[in-house]
């Protein structure tokens, strides 16, 4: 808990974000390049997919990070909510653009796979109509965030959404094996180890990790930015005061 | 290694694969500029007030 409090400083966060960004956007960097050059030069062709199982190394991690993302706002925003603690609010507000980027690239991507392999580009099938409900409440999130003259008074509002919200998360998550879908179960995260070949487990961790990175990277841009326009409004207030 | 050929071609899937990377680059990319833009933009409205708050008179 003590270390919860150390970083509800912004100076100290300020300080420490400054010297890890550089490494973390490196590692960004070799993480994409890698996986890249494996997804798309150095991994097989699938026998029944054929090339289309390259779609898996952005389809997936995307997904993943779409889950990631959330379930980091939902904790974030009971912390703030519970603690007050302010850094965990900005860290909600930054990391909500991110995850609705990577949302909608999973339900784009999952669309252009799914008509050479299923024959259709849509099916109100479990797992695809819960990430979709997903992506409206990222929208809904920023748009409720938004919507108050008073930023403390969106920040609450938005905060209790995206909490109650969280229940769609394990309802993505074990959809497959809750109902009858037409999306595959998991193949990666499931009991007994990953089901997948190591030829083309290696790009997707890539993949995955330089996905994890980039948010992690961005987060710290975004956070750094929040914290700075929340100074600015604070000095505005006082100037108009004077 | 998948030779250069089959790989643009992706055997008859090109119009599925290389348009979701595509996404991928446009979406990621995009949001970095933008992000990185509002930070830019930030500092300097933030410097200015600083100054602004230096030069009134207490």
């Amino acid at each position: 808990m003590k270390m919860l409090h150390q970083f509800a400083n912004p100076t100290r966060f300020l300080r420490l974000s400054t010297r890890v960004e550089p490494w973390a956007l490196v590692v960004t960097v070799v993480c994409f390049a890698l996986g890249l050059y494996y997804a798309l030069f150095s991994s097989p062709v699938d026998y029944q997919q054929g090339h289309t199982v390259r779609i898996m190394y952005i389809h997936v991690p995307a997904a993943w990070m779409a889950l990631f993302c959330y379930t980091a706002m939902a904790v974030s925003a009971a912390v703030a909510l519970i603690w007050k603690h302010a850094l965990a609010d900005v860290a909600a507000k930054s990391t909500a653009p991110i995850g609705a980027v990577f949302t909608l690239l999973a339900l784009v991507t999952g669309s252009l796979w799914g008509k050479p392999m299923w024959g259709t580009w849509w099916v109100w099938d479990a797992r695809l109509t819960s990430m979709l409900v997903l992506f409206f409440l990222y929208l809904g999130y920023m748009a409720l965030r938004d919507a108050f003259d008073d930023p403390a008074r969106g920040a609450r509002a938005s905060s209790i959404l995206v909490i109650v919200g969280f229940v769609n998360v394990p309802i993505i998550k074990f959809s497959v094996d809750w109902w009858n879908t037409l999306h595959q179960p998991s193949s990666v995260f499931r009991m007994g180890g990953p089901k997948i070949h190591p030829d083309m487990l290696v790009p997707l961790l890539l993949m995955a990790a330089a996905f994890q990175f980039y948010y992690f990277w961005l987060l710290l841009v975004r956070m750094r930015r929040e914290l700075m326009a929340q100074r600015l409004r604070a000095l505005r207030h006082r100037q108009a005061e004077h | 290694m998948t030779d250069t050929y089959s790989i643009l071609s992706m055997t008859e899937h090109a119009g599925y694969v290389w348009p979701c990377y595509a996404l991928a680059a446009v979406l990621l990319i995009g949001l970095v500029v933008s992000s990185l833009n509002g930070l830019r933009k930030t500092r300097i409205e933030l410097e200015q007030a600083e100054k602004n708050i230096v030069r009134t008179p207490q």
